[in-house]
């Protein structure tokens, strides 16, 4: 748990907990109560503790398969659930979807659980009942996302490659998937673990792997997050920066907001259908205006990218690859230097701008003879649909790769009239 | 191997059903448990709430009454059944090992 702040009285920490993980909460609780600090309220996102007597105390953490965050109050198998803990002297401290957390003041009270193979099938049932459904959908978002930056990268992986904006980006969503996939994988390689455990007459077993990573994601994912946009803003997109600041900020606003309504309407009374309806409605409201207020940045504001100048070389280059941009005014050309610095990547990045695709139209390309005379060790001339209308040239120059791109005559001019590769430089 | 439900009972689910050969709060069968069992035996608050439920699902006890949330329930001749096919099983484990054993001796 982070801890975000502290006052004489009350203390806050983020709730990064994975919900079948009882044994890490009830050992986190008592030893924050040895500390002094008991736990008052527990939200799903935030844990609020007060300041109390240093007391040894037996936390412990129980399921209620039919509960939901949206209850405007404790269902009755959970109220029932509290009363038989009551009479072994479990006090109800708080919930937080389907986990229940007691606590005991005596010295060696009865466990709440006291058949292993009880505690585990309620918790498999918790689990299938939001956790479960919850993360598959998470995983299928990131898994979306994360396809969508891994086809860009592999359709052109020169651009990324070449940024540290663009790695970090392109590393984010494929560790972030990761990670999300790694909670769900987790419980199933835990829950079969302790099945087999329990059935050998054992305990269920503790997460100590998953837990680890659970707790690194969260700081993990905002060192990530700070160090993109500081590679955006680096790397002269200023405004890039600032949407993913804006999107970040409408992010967290959604989830208060999100939040907020439930706990009222909760308060309220309101049923958990009526509760549910409305959170979804006002998600997908929220989500519209998010997006449409992003787009509205994106089209009215400064751009993703800062105005320059196009005459003046643009260079982005990371340890991997270097790429030069710009236009010329003597020939009217634009051009783009490649460098890889990675032998290993070279064949591969070359592969891709040689046989770039446009959309569902396929780059042709053809390679001129003797090159050298022009001063490059290979010339391709590339089109799309008709020879007669060039597309780009292709000159490689040691581990140089230039492309020259402008109106047919000018560029093929620039290519054949040599001297083009002295004139930028290499 | 996980075993199939109720073919065997644990020591606990023993002692519940052993509770409700007559009818008994369900709160009650937690000290009622021990107190038939000299301590020890003890069942869990969140233990004996999920195997109720159980219990209840697979037709072994039947809700007897119901006071607001307290709950009293009764054994029902499928779970008298389970119950004394699981105590002579048990007495089947312990001839086994008497015979065994003195005839070691």
């Amino acid at each position: 748990m982070k801890e975000v702040k502290e006052k004489a009285r009350y203390r806050y920490e983020l709730a990064d907990n994975l919900l079948f993980d009882y044994e890490a909460v009830e050992k986190h609780l008592e030893k924050m109560a040895a500390k002094g600090w008991r736990i008052d309220k527990i939200n799903t996102n935030l844990w609020k503790y007060r300041k109390a007597k240093p007391a040894k105390v037996k936390y412990a953490v129980t399921y209620a398969p039919d509960a939901s965050v949206f209850d405007p109050h404790p269902t009755m198998n959970q109220q029932t659930l509290a009363d038989f803990c009551a009479q072994a002297g479990w006090v109800k401290v708080g919930d937080w979807s389907q986990a229940q957390v007691f606590v005991n003041e005596r010295e060696n009270p009865v466990p709440i659980e006291t058949d292993e193979e009880i505690r585990l099938e309620v918790i498999k049932k918790s689990m299938k009942k939001s956790w479960i459904p919850a993360n598959v959908m998470l995983i299928l978002l990131m898994v979306f996302n994360a396809w969508r930056t891994i086809s860009r990268f592999v359709k052109d992986p020169v651009q990324d490659l070449s940024s540290y904006w663009g790695l970090l980006t392109l590393t984010f969503m494929i560790v972030a998937t990761a990670l999300v996939s790694a909670n769900l994988i987790g419980y199933f390689i835990w829950f079969k673990k302790s099945e087999k455990s329990v059935a050998a007459g054992g305990t269920c077993t503790s997460p100590r792997i998953i837990r680890l990573i659970n707790r690194w994601s969260l700081p993990a994912a905002v060192i990530y997050f700070v160090a993109i946009i500081m590679a955006a803003a680096g790397e002269g997109a200023p405004g890039a920066a600032m949407y993913m600041i804006l999107y970040m900020a409408g992010f967290l606003l959604m989830v208060t907001i999100l939040s907020k309504t439930k706990e009222y309407l909760k308060s309220r009374g309101v049923s958990r259908g009526k509760n549910i309806a409305v959170f979804v409605v006002l998600d997908i409201i929220m989500a519209f205006a998010m997006v449409s207020a992003l787009t509205a940045f994106v089209l009215s504001g400064p751009g993703l990218t800062a105005d320059k100048d196009p005459y003046e070389p643009t260079v982005k280059g990371t340890f991997l690859a270097e790429r030069t941009y710009g236009e010329l005014a003597d020939p009217e050309i634009g051009y783009e230097i490649t460098e890889i610095k990675a032998d290993w990547l070279y064949d591969w990045c070359f592969d891709k701008k040689l046989n770039e695709k446009l959309g569902s139209m396929q780059m042709k390309h053809e390679s001129l003879e003797n090159p050298h005379i022009w001063g490059a060790d290979a010339i391709y001339e590339c089109w799309i649909h008709n020879r007669d209308y060039t597309y780009k040239w292709i000159l490689v120059k040691d581990k140089y790769i230039v492309e020259i791109w402008g109106d047919d005559e000018i560029a093929e001019n620039a290519v054949k009239g040599g001297g083009i590769l002295d004139k930028l430089g290499i | 191997m996980p075993r199939e439900k109720f073919q065997t009972l644990t020591e606990q689910m023993f002692y519940i059903l052993l509770c409700l050969r007559k009818e008994c709060c369900g709160m009650d069968i937690m000290e009622e448990v021990g107190r038939i069992t000299d301590g020890r035996v003890s069942v869990g608050p969140g233990t004996l709430y999920n195997l109720l439920e159980q219990f209840l699902r697979a037709g072994m006890i039947r809700e007897t009454k119901v006071e607001g949330r307290k709950k009293s329930y009764i054994m029902t001749q499928k779970g008298a059944v389970a119950l004394r096919e699981e105590c002579e099983r048990i007495q089947r484990q312990t001839a086994d090992y008497w015979r065994l054993v003195r005839g070691e001796d």
